[in-house]
C-alpha cells in the first residue's frame, strides 16, 4: 500500500501501483496495428517462374515460413498484403502483375525475389521479352538477388520487411516517391 | 530395345536407313515434289516443294513403309540473303514413328542413332507461305503458332494464324535475323543489348 | 452458367415463374417434355466465358486458360501460354554455346539436370566431343535423380491441385534431401549448370554417393507412404479415374510424350527405345499404362500412377549405374573457345515431362545461328484444348494437374 501523497505533489498512479504496471501496456494504436500487420503477411501465392520452386520450397516442410508469421499464402491478392514476386516478368505479363497489385488492399508490401525480378537477371541482355526489373510496373519494398535465392535468403527479406514495417509505419510509400511511372 | 550384338549388314553407304525409306516412298508417290536430299551425316534431310506439300505429308503418315504418326517439332530458319537476294525462310518438320517401334528393322541405325526424319521446305523470306500440315497432325497447330510467332512463316490454308507468345501487337517477328529491339513496348523501355 | 440453374427444378416452380401469358389461365404442362419446352421459353441459357489465370494456383505458374462453360461443364477451352516467354532461343543465337547451358536449365527449372544432359548432348554431337565413360556414368545417374525429384513435386503438387495438402508436405521431405545431395555437387538448389559441354563439373566424392546411398533408401521406403495418401486413396482415385481421357490416337496426333504418352498405352520410352548416353546398358522396364486398376488407359489416375513407377524405375537405373561406375576423368579436354562446326543436329531425349529436343544450327562460329528446343509440355498442354471439352470444371483442374507442366518450358 503506497503512503497517502503528499500535499501538492504530482498523483502518478503508473509510479504508484505495480499492479498497474504490470498489467497495462501504454502505447501507441498505430504501433499496436503495425506489429500485428508485422507477425501477420499474408502473402500471394504468386509463382512466375523459377523462383517460385524455391518460394515453394520455402513454404514447405523444412524451411517452414509459418515460424515468421509469415505462411498462410493466398490464392487471391484480394486477402493478401504482401507480393512476392517470384520469377521473371515479362512484357505480356506486366500488366497482369501490375493489376494484381492494384487489387491487393492497403497497406500492402513486396519482394522482388530474384535476380530477373531485380533488374532482368539473366535475360537482361539478350531476352527481348523480359521487364528488366519489376519495379518498372510495381513498387518494391525488398529487392532480393539471387538466381533462385535461396530458402535462407527469402526468410531473411522477409525478416528485413518485418522490421521495416515497423520502422516505417504500415504505409507503403506513395507511388510518386518510388519513382514509378515517372519515365 | 538394346542394340542387337550382331549387325552383319551395315549399310555400306552409311546412309540413314530411316531417312532412306521416306525418301523411296516420296520418290515414288511424290515424285516431283522432291527437291533435294542429304543421307549421310547426323542430321540428314529431304527437301521438297512446298506445293502440296500436306498431301505428301499425309502420304508419309499413312504408307506402310514410313508411318510418320507424330510430328516431333516444327522449326523455321531465317537465311537473309545478300544485296538483291531477298533469302530464304527454312521451315523444318521433324517427324518420327510410333507404329515402327516393333520393327526392328526401322531401328537399323546409321550414323544419326536416332529414327526421325527431316523434311525441308524452303520459301522465299518475302513471301513465307508454307501450307498447313495441321489436318494431318492436329499437334502441328501450336508448332505452327510458334513459328508464325517467332519466324514470321504464314502457314495458309488454317484457322487462327494467331501470335502464341509474344502479345498480339508486338512488333515484327524477333528471330528473324534483321528483327531489331524495340525501344520500348507500352511504355515500359528495353534496354538493347548493345547498350547494356 | 445456365440460368435455370437458378430455379429449383419442380414443376410448380417452373410454371409460376415462366407463364406470362396475361389474363389466361395458365396451361398445366402434362409431361416432362412439354415442362422443359416452357422452361425454355423463358429462361435463356447462355455461356458464361471463365477466365483462369494466369495468376491461379491450379495453373502451375502462369497459364491462363478462358473456358465456356455450360453449367458446370466446359464446353471449349483455349489456353494461352508466352506469359513467361524468356527468349531461350534468341539467347542461343546471341551467347556462345558454353554460356547458353545454363539457360537451359532455366527452361524446364523443375528438371534442370535432364535438361542440360539433352542440350550438352547436342552441342557434343555437334562438335564431335568426345564425353568420358565415368562422366556418362555421372550424368545418368545426376539425370535419375532430377527425375525422382521431378516426379515426387509432381506427385505432391498433383495432390495439392486435388485438395490434398498433406502429400505435398510430406514428399518434400524427400525433396529437400535429394536438393541439398544436387547442391553438395553442384552448389545450387534447383539450376545446377553441372553437366557441361564435355562432361560433369565435378567428380562424386565418397561421402557424396554415401549419402546418395541412403537418399535412396529413404526413397524407397517413403514410397508407401506417399501411396497409401494418394493413389490408394479412394477420393483420389475417385477424382482421377476415368477422368481427362488422352487416348493412344489423340496423344500421338497432338505430340504428347512422356508418362502421357506411356499411360495411353505406348510402350515408348527414348531411354530404352532410343538409347543415348550409356542407358542401353541398364535394365530396366517402362511403365506403361494398364485399365482396371482404378482407371483406364490414357486417365489422370494412369498418368500419376506412371510418375509412382517411374521413380521405382530409376532408383533401380542409379543402383546400377553406381554398381557400374569405371574410373576415369570427368571432364574432356575441351578448348577455351568451343566452336562447332558447320552444321545441325537434332537431338532428343527423355526427359521427366517428355521428350526433349534441342535442334542446332551451326555455321561454324561460337554461337549457334539457330536454336530451337522443343518443350514436352508445349505439346503436353496444347492436347487440353481437344480433351477438355466436355469435362466438369472440377476435372479440368484434375488434367491439368495430371499433365505436370512447367511453364518454363512450354513458353522458353
Ligand atoms: S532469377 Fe533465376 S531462378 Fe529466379 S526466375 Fe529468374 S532465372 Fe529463374
Amino acid at each position: 500500500m503506497p503512503d497517502a501523497p503528499q500535499p501538492g505533489a504530482a498523483v502518478n498512479p503508473w509510479d504508484d501501483d505495480p499492479e498497474l504496471r504490470q498489467n497495462v501496456i501504454l502505447t501507441k494504436i498505430d504501433w499496436v496495428k503495425d506489429w500485428g500487420r508485422r507477425h501477420a503477411l499474408w502473402p500471394m501465392a504468386f509463382g512466375l517462374a523459377c523462383c517460385a520452386m524455391e518460394m515453394m520450397a520455402t513454404a514447405a516442410t523444412k524451411y517452414d515460413l509459418d515460424r515468421f508469421g509469415a505462411g498462410v499464402f493466398r490464392a487471391s491478392p484480394r486477402q493478401s498484403d504482401l507480393m512476392i514476386v517470384a520469377g521473371t516478368v515479362t512484357h505480356k505479363m506486366a500488366p497482369r502483375v501490375r493489376r494484381l497489385w492494384d487489387q491487393m488492399p492497403d497497406p500492402k508490401y513486396s519482394i522482388a525475389m530474384g535476380a530477373c525480378t531485380v533488374g532482368g537477371g539473366p535475360y537482361v541482355k539478350y531476352g527481348y521479352h523480359v521487364v528488366q526489373g519489376v519495379d518498372q510496373v510495381i513498387p518494391v519494398d525488398i529487392y532480393l538477388p539471387g538466381c533462385p535465392p535461396r530458402p535462407e535468403a527469402l526468410i531473411d527479406a522477409i525478416r528485413k520487411l518485418q522490421f521495416r514495417i515497423l520502422e516505417r509505419g504500415g504505409n507503403t510509400l506513395p507511388e510518386d516517391e518510388t519513382g514509378v511511372g515517372a519515365a | 530395345m538394346a542394340d542387337a550384338p550382331e549387325e552383319p549388314e551395315t549399310p555400306a553407304s552409311n546412309a540413314d536407313p530411316v531417312t532412306e525409306r521416306a525418301l523411296g516412298v516420296l520418290e515414288t508417290e511424290h515424285a516431283d515434289s522432291v527437291v533435294a536430299s542429304e543421307m549421310t551425316g547426323a542430321h540428314p534431310w529431304i527437301q521438297v516443294k512446298a506445293e502440296g506439300l500436306a498431301d505428301l505429308m499425309r502420304t508419309l503418315r499413312d504408307h506402310d513403309d514410313t508411318q510418320l504418326d507424330c510430328c516431333h517439332l516444327i522449326t523455321g530458319v531465317d537465311y537473309p540473303g545478300k544485296g538483291k537476294d531477298v533469302g530464304e525462310i527454312e521451315v523444318l518438320y521433324h517427324l518420327c514413328s510410333y507404329a515402327k517401334r516393333e520393327d526392328a528393322a526401322y531401328f537399323k541405325r546409321a550414323e544419326k542413332n536416332d529414327p526421325w526424319v527431316a523434311i525441308k521446305v524452303r520459301v522465299p523470306r518475302d513471301a513465307p507461305n508454307v501450307p498447313t500440315v495441321m489436318e494431318v497432325w492436329t499437334g502441328a497447330d501450336w508448332h505452327e503458332r510458334e513459328t508464325y510467332d517467332l519466324v514470321g512463316v504464314r502457314f495458309t490454308g488454317r484457322p487462327d494464324l494467331r501470335r502464341i507468345l509474344l502479345p498480339e501487337d508486338w512488333p515484327g517477328h524477333p528471330l528473324r535475323k534483321d528483327w531489331e529491339t524495340p525501344a520500348s513496348y507500352h511504355g515500359i523501355p528495353i534496354i538493347a543489348p548493345e547498350d547494356l | 452458367m445456365s440460368d435455370a440453374g437458378h430455379t429449383p427444378g419442380g414443376g410448380d416452380v417452373a410454371e409460376r415463374d415462366v407463364y406470362t401469358g396475361a389474363g389466361e389461365p395458365a396451361p398445366s404442362p402434362s409431361s416432362v417434355h412439354e415442362r422443359q419446352e416452357l422452361v425454355g421459353r423463358d429462361l435463356r441459357t447462355e455461356e458464361l466465358v471463365l477466365n483462369i489465370g494466369p495468376q491461379h494456383p491450379a495453373t502451375h505458374g502462369v497459364l491462363r486458360v478462358v473456358i465456356k462453360t455450360d453449367g458446370e461443364f466446359v464446353r471449349e477451352l483455349e489456353p494461352h501460354v508466352g506469359n513467361l516467354h524468356r527468349c531461350a532461343e534468341k539467347i542461343g543465337e546471341s551467347v556462345p554455346y558454353y554460356q547458353w547451358l545454363p539457360y537451359v536449365d532455366r527452361m524446364d527449372y523443375l528438371a534442370a539436370m535432364c535438361n542440360e544432359h539433352v542440350a550438352a548432348m547436342a552441342i557434343e554431337k555437334l562438335g564431335g566431343v568426345e564425353v568420358p565413360e565415368r562422366a556418362e556414368y555421372c550424368r545418368v545417374i545426376i539425370a535419375e535423380v532430377q527425375r525422382i525429384l521431378s516426379h515426387l513435386m509432381a506427385i505432391g503438387v498433383y495432390g495439392l491441385d486435388l485438395g490434398a495438402f498433406t502429400p505435398f508436405l510430406h514428399q518434400f521431405r524427400e525433396r529437400e534431401r535429394g536438393m541439398d545431395l544436387l547442391d553438395h555437387i553442384s552448389g545450387g538448389r534447383l539450376l545446377y549448370h553441372y553437366i557441361q559441354i564435355g562432361g560433369v563439373k565435378r567428380d562424386f566424392s565418397r561421402e557424396w554417393l554415401d549419402e546418395l546411398d541412403a537418399w535412396l533408401a529413404s526413397v524407397e521406403r517413403r514410397l508407401p507412404e506417399y501411396n497409401t495418401l494418394l493413389l490408394n486413396n479412394r477420393v483420389f482415385q475417385q477424382r482421377t479415374a476415368h477422368i481427362g481421357l488422352i487416348n493412344e490416337e489423340t496423344a500421338k496426333r497432338w505430340g504428347v510424350t512422356g508418362p502421357g504418352l506411356r499411360a495411353a498405352g505406348v510402350d515408348w520410352d527414348l531411354r530404352r527405345d532410343v538409347p543415348y548416353s550409356v542407358y542401353d546398358r541398364f535394365e530396366f522396364e517402362v511403365p506403361c499404362g494398364e485399365s482396371g486398376i482404378a482407371g483406364e488407359l490414357g486417365d489422370c489416375f494412369n498418368r500419376h500412377w506412371i510418375r509412382v513407377r517411374e521413380v521405382e524405375e530409376s532408383l533401380k537405373i542409379i543402383r546400377q549405374a553406381l554398381a557400374q561406375m569405371p574410373e576415369g576423368p570427368t571432364m574432356a579436354k575441351m578448348p577455351k573457345s568451343f566452336k562447332a562446326p558447320k552444321g545441325e543436329i537434332y537431338v532428343r531425349g527423355e526427359n521427366p515431362r517428355g521428350e526433349l529436343g534441342v535442334y542446332i544450327v551451326s555455321d561454324g562460329k561460337p554461337t549457334a545461328y539457330r536454336i530451337r528446343c522443343r518443350g514436352p509440355s508445349f505439346s503436353n498442354i496444347a492436347v487440353i484444348t481437344e480433351v477438355a471439352r466436355g469435362t466438369m470444371i472440377a476435372d479440368l483442374v484434375a488434367l491439368i494437374g495430371s499433365q505436370d507442366i512447367v511453364l518454363g518450358e512450354v513458353d522458353r
